[in-house]
């Protein structure tokens, strides 16, 4: 190991460990975008399977050797890729997401109208970040079957992050109106929580919460963690920490469960707690979003060298995400990096979603770039739905009283 | 900079570009598509009680595929869901009386998600940490005019260690007085699921080998169930026939709610169920979202799926067994309207809802196939635990009615997997997490 890490070493080492970021990089990515869905066909439905870490395992296994079996078997090909896209939220891995594709486009080309294989498709073009293909997808879906409220959670779920809000909402609330489920309730929340209703929202994922089905501890999971989220957002500390444990006794280790134990924990002013449960995390999968808080961290411990590492790490990570750059651009603004780069990619993001988070990394690399107008400009349009994002809030007070004159950095 | 290393790195930023469609990957994804079993209604059985022939037993049956070893903390009632059992006693397919449950998740120890912390004993022990208590309200005419409860559901049988003595004091049953002053038994809780049949019937329609049935794809599993046992008179409308189905429902919640409401949505039914097999068997895949939020007294737009049924033609064609001419009025009377002379009631309104005559009188010696079998207190005529609704609807889609010599047709499947009880709720006792008989000898059945 000590061979290994010499100094002529460090620079292959760092790019190995850069890549290992980018490829696994689809988790813990970014907090408030994207609550929007993905996921499971079967999922929680007579006779399906779980979604146990082991169970998805077991059927990826199960369903490839059928598949290598028959590989005409639709059901089997359904069944695996549902299986990998949660795989790709629990390990990160969005190589999984793209076998997923592979193996859908599989079974469309035999048979293009295949209305399962065309839904999962809208959800994975949403996991895959390609909002307008993943809205005409699921617009075509519901022409096909109007009363399905799945069609109605995809289609909000993509005008969401393409800041078309109204219409997402009316979505959402078409959804809930036909069929109220974990699916509808999870978005609801999402939908109050971005209008700035954080104690309405944490209402709604309750409801998610208690519609989950026991069979589906991923989703069970995903949805503790969420109202972990809205408490912590709220200030309500220990009951953050309860949802967080209780979402990682649900499905040990869950990423969000974790994370989010270690935002209380940080919070509550046990850094270096925080640290190690982090590290562990970024252990099993590294992300940017992994790596570029381990940075903040330590660069609230004074260990400013071993911070820059990890914002290197995080920075290269995130510039492998060309499809979405707004992390890119939020990140180097957040941390004074190459700001006119910030800039340029922050304006291209924005250039094909104008939701309050792309809207909110654009005003801030503004504002470090001293164009205090600009940025005034942007950050009214990332305040419009009523957020209580700290960050954004954070971000709009500093802008909103800074002199239009002053100078760039 | 060493070239070695320089160009590693340009290696890397290739790939890594050429990976990135992939990367763009998010995890903050809500689940998009997510099955309800809590709100998914397997079964419903209507009945005169055998043990008490002036009563009529009802069951309805949610949360399907338990398995008992599936971790005793994962199965309860949805906490936000309203369950029915709903009657309409005048055949006009609205529902006159309709019996509502609704459950809340309790904790005895906030401090630990453990289901028990020991051995539980009654309904009431204090070692019983994670429990649902329960109300049922009678309401006629969306008005509520009883309310029992709260009562205790009873405990998932965990095991030998945890559950010791399981279904012994404590069974989960409560006696309550109704509006009437007529005296009512209630039950919730864990169950075995009653449901016997081969449900690769469904897939060998598609053309496989009939021949290969004969296995109970629901043995060993469990369901929650609540079950009434109400006296005949309080049940009767305009005659003794009545109708019985069962829904779900969730409350809706909206976008723009200003507050902090829970549960004061608008409900919404999210599952619906009557007679066995319509839904999987009668209504297409593409309809059942519709058919889970209707009403019996809308059902005249699902008619074409039962006159024109499916079934039949595939059995045509996979099995030589010739399809009956259309329509299929034979097929109404099953599904929508109860036989004449048997379970219609008069000025029937067609719709789909399980018809029970509560005049005819329990017979000691039941047979499987109901009515088709002159054993007119079955199937169709209301629904026993043991009626072997599988073959008799088959039979019945493949024209027995109609004089077609099909009775031969089946699953292979003619009982239940465990004995069933003889008192209320008569469903069988759940099996046990710790002793599944999935890995045992199958004990005695009737």
């Amino acid at each position: 190991m000590n061979r290994f890490l010499r100094a002529s070493n460090l620079i292959p080492v760092t790019i190995i460990a850069a890549v290992a970021a980018m490829v696994v990089y689809a988790n813990l990515r970014d907090a408030r975008r994207s609550q929007a869905p993905h996921t499971a066909a079967a999922t929680g439905t007579r006779d399906a399977p779980t979604t146990s870490r082991e169970d998805l395992d077991t059927r990826v296994a199960g369903m490839e050797a059928r598949l290598a079996k028959h590989p005409d078997d639709s059901d089997a090909a359904f069944m695996l890729a549902d299986a990998l896209l949660r795989q790709t939220r629990v390990k990160g891995n969005p190589g999984l997401a793209l076998r997923a594709e592979k193996i859908l486009n599989g079974v469309l080309k035999a048979d293009p109208a295949n209305y399962d294989a065309n839904r999962m498709l809208g959800t994975l073009y949403l996991s895959q970040h390609r909002f307008r293909d993943a809205l005409k997808v699921a617009q075509k879906n519901s022409a096909a079957r109007p009363l399905d409220p799945v069609n109605y959670g995809a289609i909000g779920d993509a005008q969401l992050e393409l800041g078309q809000y109204d219409e997402a909402f009316a979505a959402f609330d078409r959804m809930m109106s036909i069929r109220p489920s974990a699916s509808a309730y999870a978005r609801v929340a999402y939908a109050r929580e971005l209008q700035g209703n954080l104690e309405g929202a944490a209402s709604a994922m309750k409801l998610a919460v208690s519609a989950t089905s026991p069979t589906d501890p991923e989703g069970l999971a995903w949805s503790h963690a969420q109202l972990g989220e809205l408490h912590f957002q709220r200030g309500k500390l220990s009951e953050a920490k309860a949802e967080f444990a209780r979402a990682s006794q649900v499905f040990p280790a869950h990423p969000f469960a974790v994370s989010g134990y270690a935002k209380v924990l940080a919070a509550e002013g046990d850094t270096v707690g925080a640290l190690e449960l982090l590290r562990r995390a970024a252990d099993r999968s590294p992300t940017p979003d992994l790596a570029m808080r381990i940075g903040d961290l330590l660069a609230r411990l004074g260990k400013q060298e071993d911070a820059e590492r990890q914002y290197a790490l995080a920075e290269a990570g995130w510039r492998g995400d060309a499809p979405d750059p707004t992390n890119l651009a939020r990140f180097l603004a957040e941390h004074d990096r190459k700001i006119p780069e910030a800039v340029t990619t922050a304006e291209t993001a924005a250039s094909a979603r104008r939701d309050i988070f792309t809207e909110d990394a654009l005003a801030w690399a503004y504002f470090k770039a001293g164009r205090i107008v600009d940025a005034r400009r942007a950050i009214a349009l990332a305040t419009r739905t009523g957020t209580q994002d700290a960050t954004i809030r954070a971000h709009a007070a500093a802008i909103n009283s800074a002199p239009t004159t002053v100078a760039a950095k | 900079m060493k070239k070695s290393a320089y160009f590693s790195m340009v290696f890397v930023l290739l790939v890594g570009y050429q990976m990135m469609p992939g990367l763009a990957s998010s995890h903050r994804e809500a689940p998009l598509i997510s099955g309800d079993p809590l709100a998914d209604n397997t079964d419903v059985y209507a009945f005169v009680s055998p043990d008490a022939s002036d009563t009529v037993t009802l069951i309805a049956s949610f949360v399907p595929f338990e398995d008992p070893q599936g971790g005793p903390n994962f199965y309860r009632f949805g906490d936000n869901v309203v369950y029915e059992i709903k009657i309409d006693n005048n055949g006009d397919g609205a529902e006159d009386i309709s019996y509502q449950f609704r459950f809340t998740s309790q904790t005895t120890n906030p401090n630990t998600f453990l289901y028990n912390t020991g051995p539980i004993k009654s309904l009431d022990d204090p070692n019983r940490n994670l429990y649902q208590t329960y109300t049922v309200s009678r309401v006629e005419g969306g008005r509520t005019v009883s309310t029992a409860g709260p009562m205790r559901t009873i405990y998932d049988n965990v095991g030998p260690a945890s559950t010791p003595n399981y279904g012994g004091n404590g069974s989960g049953i409560y006696e309550f007085r109704q509006a009437d002053g007529t005296v009512a038994k209630v039950f919730a809780g864990q169950t075995d699921d009653a449901f016997f049949l081969d449900l690769r019937v469904f897939d060998l329609l598609y053309g496989a080998n009939l021949s290969e049935v004969g296995n109970d794809s629901l043995a060993g599993y469990n369901v929650h169930s609540i079950a009434l046992q109400l006296p005949k008179s309080s049940l009767k409308g305009t005659g003794s026939i009545i109708g019985v189905y069962s829904t779900a429902s969730r409350p809706a919640t909206t976008t723009r709610q200003a507050g902090s409401e829970t549960t004061s949505g608008a409900l919404i039914q999210v599952s619906r169920l009557g007679m066995p097999l319509v839904n999987e068997v009668v209504i297409p895949v593409g309809q059942k979202d519709k058919w889970n939020g209707s009403k019996p007294t809308d059902d005249s737009q699902f008619l074409n799926f039962v006159t024109e049924p499916e079934v039949p033609k595939l059995l045509q064609l996979i099995y030589n067994i010739p399809a009956p001419s259309t329509p299929r009025t034979d097929l109404i009377e099953v599904f929508l309207t109860g036989l004449p002379g048997l379970n219609q009631p008069s000025n029937v309104k067609a719709s789909e809802m399980i018809r029970l005559n509560m005049d005819i009188a329990p017979t000691p010696s039941p047979s499987r196939l109901g009515a088709l079998a002159k054993d007119i207190q079955g199937f169709p005529n209301g629904r026993r635990l043991t009626d072997d609704v599988l073959d008799i609807t088959l039979q019945a889609a493949a024209g027995i009615l109609k004089g077609a010599n099909v009775s031969s047709l089946g699953d292979g499947v003619d009982r239940n997997d465990v004995r069933f009880r003889s008192n209320f709720p008569y469903i069988a006792l759940p099996h046990s997490g710790g002793n599944p008989w999935k890995l045992n000898p199958r004990p005695a059945v009737n």
